[in-house]
């Protein structure tokens, strides 16, 4: 229970919650202690005052008896008077008034009736007149009742001794929870580190072996958990390493044969047959090569590098008009940005190639938005039905209905664009247009995406066929 | 009897990729002689004057990259590397070894004799034998273009990727600075390399390549034209 009500408003770091916690017990601890001591000294402090009073009262109610004690006004010590001295305003202290009763009937005195009650100091208390003190502030207002109309009322001066235990008892608090909780922050934090470096390993985990194993450091529990983690990276590490050289195997064992294929193809006679078998060779050594991609995306050894995606996108879009295709390349701006050239050239290749089949007729552009740098691709074909738009990037779908084999694909160059693009913390989106076509939003991170000062020396001019001449904004 | 046709030496372990491949670059006219490996190659290299060496890499004993160690440190026998991985290792390692071309299973055969064609030629002509550029960086201007990334890098370090027909340009150009090359130069010295990519007109990719590297493309610095010659570079290529 404690710990869900911790989970749920407290703080969520180890150090914080084992602060909290040892915060917690230690308040308790201390209110138990404090009540205690309180109730102690209390009671120490009741006898303190009753004793020296209970005997000036004795020997003035001898001398009352006596008939020695006159009516006289001005601060004494003990006064007689009609009316008890404890007013309704005043604090009745009941243990006091018990232990002072107890204590004259012991005495032989008989009194009717006991008051006591604490009090602000007033003129009527008689200071004493020790220097070196402050006047007291508080007044202890003893009445005892003699007779039907007489009331003995004794003054003494209080010393507030509570507030010095008050504060004596948060000061040593204070300095139990400044030592106590920053210990328990020191071991939290020590125990925390470690375990933050863990879940950053594990998270930074890509598969590649580049993050080396976490050090072992921190509590002994903490470094058996490292420990194991290690090893489970270091299988996790072999058996995806194995998994490369299968496919690399399993590449070169299809490559082989398909070649083969390619050649004897070639010693056919009908031209048309020839150029079909080619082209089916063709599809199964692309399907191989993204089968091939689509398992490295996630381990790419490839390294980022600051690219101007506008010029990537204008080179893809060029070499695929040369090789006929109905592209054109909408003038953009010069965006920088960081990517892994390779396979973002065959992600945005995959989608212009895609839109080229389904759509016939293709437009590219390059946008930035936000912090992101975008590219879309518009193609002029029917668009996807929109329960179609997510599924598209499973691996090895096909759409069901009127596409066809020919048309279908094997369904893995969008999951192979998305895959490598999500790799490097971007996107791909599809949407329909109005009134027909389909667009696919590439968006890549823009960490470099405004013109630095570096950028601005060499004057960036917008790609595109018909772009001579156009300026980027410029940032202020 | 003296054979005028250029003699080819086919090295792969793969029967079923080594005969018909023999079959189809003899109809195309040229001489072959098969090896099935390292061993076999090494004695044909000895028996006859070998022209050129189509290579696969992988093959069990002395793999390919051996065996093309082997063929640069002896002489300059051409050899195009023949290899079933896409990622760019092999391709890489093949053309540090000192491969002058690579094909990627499957490949159109047709490619392969536009190549070997194009290798061919060029060894004919007595051109200092032109690696393949590809694991190549050159400076010129204030620019590097990297073969292996088929971009240039600007001064901001920011890189810009090229088309197919833009590099293969580029390349050429870069490779025969301060030199005039005439559209049919060019046409010839980019050709073998993906010729189905470059069927644009030189002129285009010329003013393309303009934009992307010219200060003012109207007023074009480093690739200028050349009156009734042809294109230049204009500038110094070194190699960093």
């Amino acid at each position: 229970m404690i710990a869900a009500a911790l989970r749920r408003i407290g703080p969520r770091s180890l150090a914080g919650q084992l602060a909290l916690l040892v915060g917690v017990a230690l308040f308790v601890a201390q209110a138990i202690n404090f009540a205690l001591l309180l109730g102690e000294r209390r009671e120490r402090r009741a006898t303190q005052l009753v004793a020296p009073a209970v005997v000036r009262l004795v020997r003035a109610a001898d001398r009352f008896e006596r008939g020695g004690l006159a009516r006289r006004a001005g601060p004494r010590r003990v006064q007689v008077g009609p009316r008890s001295g404890v007013t309704a305003a005043m604090t009745r202290q009941p243990l006091i008034e018990r232990r002072v009763a107890a204590a004259l009937a012991d005495a032989g005195v008989s009194a009717l009736e006991v008051r006591a009650a604490e009090a602000p100091a007033d003129e009527t208390l008689r200071q004493p007149r020790a220097a070196r003190r402050p006047p007291a502030a508080r007044m202890l207002v003893l009445s005892v009742r003699m007779d039907a109309d007489r009331w003995l009322t004794l003054r003494a001066p209080v010393r507030d001794g509570e507030r010095v235990l008050v504060a004596r008892l948060l000061g040593e608090t204070a300095v139990l929870y400044a030592l106590l909780l920053l210990s328990v922050l020191w071991i939290g934090r020590r125990a925390a580190r470690p375990l933050h470096e863990l879940a950053g390993a594990a998270a930074a985990f890509g598969g590649t072996a580049a993050p080396g194993p976490v050090a072992e450091r921190g509590p002994a529990d903490i470094r058996v958990l490292i420990r194991a983690f290690n090893a489970m990276r270091d299988r996790l590490v072999a058996t995806l390493a194995e998994k490369d050289r299968m496919l690399g195997a399993i590449g070169h064992d299809l490559r082989t044969p398909l070649a083969s294929l390619r050649l004897r193809a070639e010693a056919h006679d009908d031209p048309a047959e020839r150029a079909r078998m080619a082209d089916t060779i063709a599809e199964m050594s692309q399907t191989l090569d993204d089968i091939m991609a689509l398992a490295q995306v996630g381990r790419s050894h490839e390294a980022a590098v600051r690219v101007d995606l506008s010029a990537l996108v204008d080179a893809i879009v060029e070499d695929l008009r040369d090789l006929g295709g109905d592209v054109a390349f909408e003038p953009s701006p010069r965006v920088p940005v960081a990517l892994r050239p390779v396979s973002t050239r065959r992600a945005i290749r995959n989608l212009v190639e895609n839109g080229l089949k389904y759509g016939g007729r293709v437009v590219v552009r390059v946008r930035t938005r936000g912090g992101a740098a975008i590219v879309q691709i518009d193609d002029a074909g029917p668009g996807l039905p929109p329960d179609q738009l997510e599924r598209v990037f499973e691996s090895f779908t096909r759409l069901e209905g009127s596409r066809n084999r020919d048309t279908g694909g094997a369904g893995l160059g969008l999951a192979l664009a998305r895959g490598i693009v999500r790799d490097q913390g971007g996107d791909i989106v599809l949407e329909n247009l109005a009134p027909r076509g389909l667009r696919a939003t590439l968006s890549l991170p823009a960490k470099y995406a405004e013109p630095t000062g570096a950028d601005r020396r060499r004057p960036g001019r917008a790609l595109g066929s018909d772009a001579i001449g156009r300026w980027p904004p410029l940032v202020p | 009897m003296s054979d005028a046709r250029p003699h080819l030496l086919i090295v792969d372990d793969e029967r079923s990729i080594r005969e018909p491949l023999a079959a189809y670059l003899s109809k195309e006219g040229y001489r072959v002689t098969q090896a099935a490996g390292a061993e076999a190659a090494r004695a044909a290299m000895t028996a006859y004057a070998i022209d050129l060496v189509v290579l696969d890499i992988m093959m069990p004993g002395e793999d390919g990259f051996s065996l093309c160690r082997h063929i640069r440190a002896t002489g300059d026998l051409p050899v195009i590397m023949l290899t079933a991985r896409t990622d760019d290792t092999d391709r890489i390692v093949g053309l540090e070894m000192g491969a002058d071309d690579y094909v990627v299973k499957p490949f159109n055969p047709r490619e392969l004799v536009a190549r070997i064609k194009a290798i061919l030629r060029r060894a004919a002509g007595g051109a200092v034998r032109q690696r393949a550029p590809d694991s190549d960086s050159y400076a010129f201007g204030s620019w590097v273009l990297k073969a292996g990334e088929r971009a240039l890098v600007g001064t901001d370090g920011v890189s810009v990727p090229l088309s197919t027909g833009e590099f293969n340009l580029l390349v050429t150009l870069v490779t025969h600075p301060r030199q005039v090359l005439t559209r049919d130069q060019l046409l010839d010295l980019t050709q073998g390399r993906e010729a189905a990519a470059f069927d644009r007109s030189i002129d285009n990719q010329v003013s393309r390549l303009r934009r992307k590297i010219e200060a003012d493309p109207k007023d074009p610095q480093l690739l200028k034209t050349v009156w009734g010659g042809g294109y230049t570079l204009a500038a110094e290529v070194t190699r960093p």
